[in-house]
């Protein structure tokens, strides 16, 4: 019979073990649902290369009702946070240089800083929370209401009728949606600065839109349709794993803005390792 | 011959019954304008019988083809061509809640591109209006009553041109004067070549219409040939079903 000491020892191995045991089934955990998010994405996108359904008056339309929720409703939005990050970042980062560096410097620093780094990774969480939550609820509430069954029962492939429209034109609209904030940012950022610090700052408009190299514009294009391909991706895949309850609606809502996060993060710092190493 | 074979199966019994089932397997064949019944007390399984006879639920044991194709060896294009001739509208079906009635129409078929859009919204004004000409079509399906969803139901399934429509329960919807009108259409869409597989409580639509019928229970399944067949039967699972439905429905 054990001891109240032997005890003691068995149960502090067993919690060691335990904790020593929580990173590796973290990892296996998130390696897993990475399987299952691609695995997901490329049968969403199977079905519609197979189906053409881009071109077919329902996914067409989906894809086009997609589109002009996440880009164009989403203007307004975009727009003040366009102006408030050209205030808050570009203006005060051109100051901060013109007084320590020269223009190249300036150009250098908005291209990579602000056109690469930060506008992709504003826009996205612009979109993760409008149009990410968007899909995830409508997915829901559609499983919960019958009505991807519905769907089914008629022959549909929600495949190439729900998802891939969703994924493409999030990713479509990521794209428009980065750029269109990264002018408004940079635009209005420089325009202050040569309004309230110097006017030989207003050349920096050409300058920055000549420091674009197809390399950085590649990389732009690349980044942002990650992205938006991502945000699109998990809020399906979280909409579509509603069951039976209400209350899972915002469970998942909630999970797949946490986990679309998590993911840009690690991609943003991926790529950031590979292209700028 | 083979291709006036709608739905058939031999010896088919569903997987994942709530119950112990120990039964036979169904044999049945559904050919163009013929009713088919089920019936049966609650909790005997009715629903499973009747997703499992349209493909959509598993079979445990048996063969089931739809249209002509072994359900088991279907590939894809065959399964959505089977879907849209072989109508399924549960219970507890749902409609587009952000489509109008009109959309919710016309959703399903221009996604199979059955037809140009002017022809098709010819067809659902037409549908609409013999089912009920007061439907509004531009109201979303949460402003309407049950019953009316439920005609909006059966129009969108119609919409497909299905050759057969099965449906569970759906006359409980209806107040007595739709439900005749509701049996009305149907019997029409019946003598033009539909045929109708459905679960109902309502002895009098299914001695007054059906061809053939399927009594469900927990130890069998019991096929019956004709109104006659069925009567003079002496299952005891009849007797006592029809004895308990009869009085209720006088």
């Amino acid at each position: 019979m054990a001891s109240g000491k032997q005890i003691d020892r068995m149960n502090i191995s067993h919690l060691a073990a335990s904790l020593a045991g929580q990173p590796g089934r973290i990892v296996i955990r998130s390696g897993l649902f990475v399987i299952d998010l691609m695995t997901f994405s490329l049968l969403a996108l199977r079905d519609w290369y197979r189906k053409n359904a881009i071109f077919k008056s329902g996914s067409y339309a989906s894809t086009v009702a997609q589109i002009i929720f996440t880009g164009v409703d989403a203007l307004p939005t975009l727009t003040v946070l366009g102006l408030a990050t050209g205030f808050i970042f570009v203006f005060r980062l051109i100051s901060i240089i013109d007084t320590l560096g020269d223009t190249s410097d300036i150009t250098e620093l908005l291209v990579s800083a602000i056109c690469l780094g930060l506008a992709p990774f504003l826009s996205a969480i612009i979109i993760i929370s409008r149009t990410g939550s968007a899909i995830v609820v409508d997915l829901g509430n559609m499983k919960l209401h019958g009505e991807i069954e519905a769907l089914e029962h008629l022959g549909i492939n929600i495949n190439n009728f729900l998802i891939a429209p969703r994924i493409i034109a999030t990713a479509i609209s990521q794209v428009a949606v980065t750029v269109y904030f990264t002018v408004i940012a940079l635009g209005f950022g420089i325009l202050l600065s040569g309004y309230l610090i110097s006017p030989s700052h207003y050349d920096l408009l050409l300058l920055v839109s000549q420091a674009f190299s197809p390399y950085s514009i590649s990389l732009f294009l690349v980044k942002t349709l990650i992205f938006g391909f991502v945000i699109g991706t998990v809020a399906c895949f979280n909409g579509l794993r509603v069951h039976v309850s209400a209350t899972e609606v915002p469970q998942r809502t909630t999970a797949a803005i946490v986990q679309t996060l998590i993911i840009i993060f690690v991609i943003d710092g991926l790529l950031a390792m590979a292209f700028f190493s | 011959m083979s291709d006036h074979r709608l739905i058939q199966s031999h010896q088919l019994v569903p997987a994942g019954f709530d119950f112990d089932y120990r039964g036979t397997g169904l044999d049945m064949t559904v050919l163009p304008s013929q009713i088919h019944c089920i019936i049966g007390a609650a909790y005997t399984g009715k629903r499973r019988w009747l997703r499992t006879l349209c493909g959509l639920d598993p079979a445990h044991s048996g063969r089931l083809s739809l249209m002509g194709h072994e359900v088991a060896d279907m590939n894809e294009p065959q399964w959505q061509q089977t879907r849209c001739q072989i109508a399924y509208i549960p219970f507890n079906f749902s409609l587009f809640s952000a489509s109008n009635v009109r959309q919710n129409l016309l959703l399903a078929p221009r996604y199979h591109q059955l037809a140009p859009l002017p022809a098709l919204q010819d067809r659902a004004d037409h549908l609409l209006n013999r089912l009920d000409p007061q439907l509004d079509t531009g109201e979303l399906p949460a402003y309407l009553r049950k019953d009316q969803q439920c005609k909006v139901a059966i129009a969108r399934a119609l919409m497909l041109k299905p050759r057969v429509l099965v449906f569970d329960n759906l006359f409980a919807y209806f107040d007595p004067d739709s439900r005749l009108k509701m049996e009305n259409f149907l019997l029409e869409e019946v003598e033009g070549g539909l045929s109708l597989l459905l679960i109902t409580h309502d002895l009098r639509f299914a001695i007054d219409h059906g061809d053939h019928f399927i009594l469900a229970d927990r130890d069998a399944v019991h096929t019956f040939d004709s109104k006659q067949a069925m009567m003079d039967s002496d299952v005891a699972a009849l007797r006592r079903y029809l004895e308990i439905t009869g009085s209720r429905q006088g």
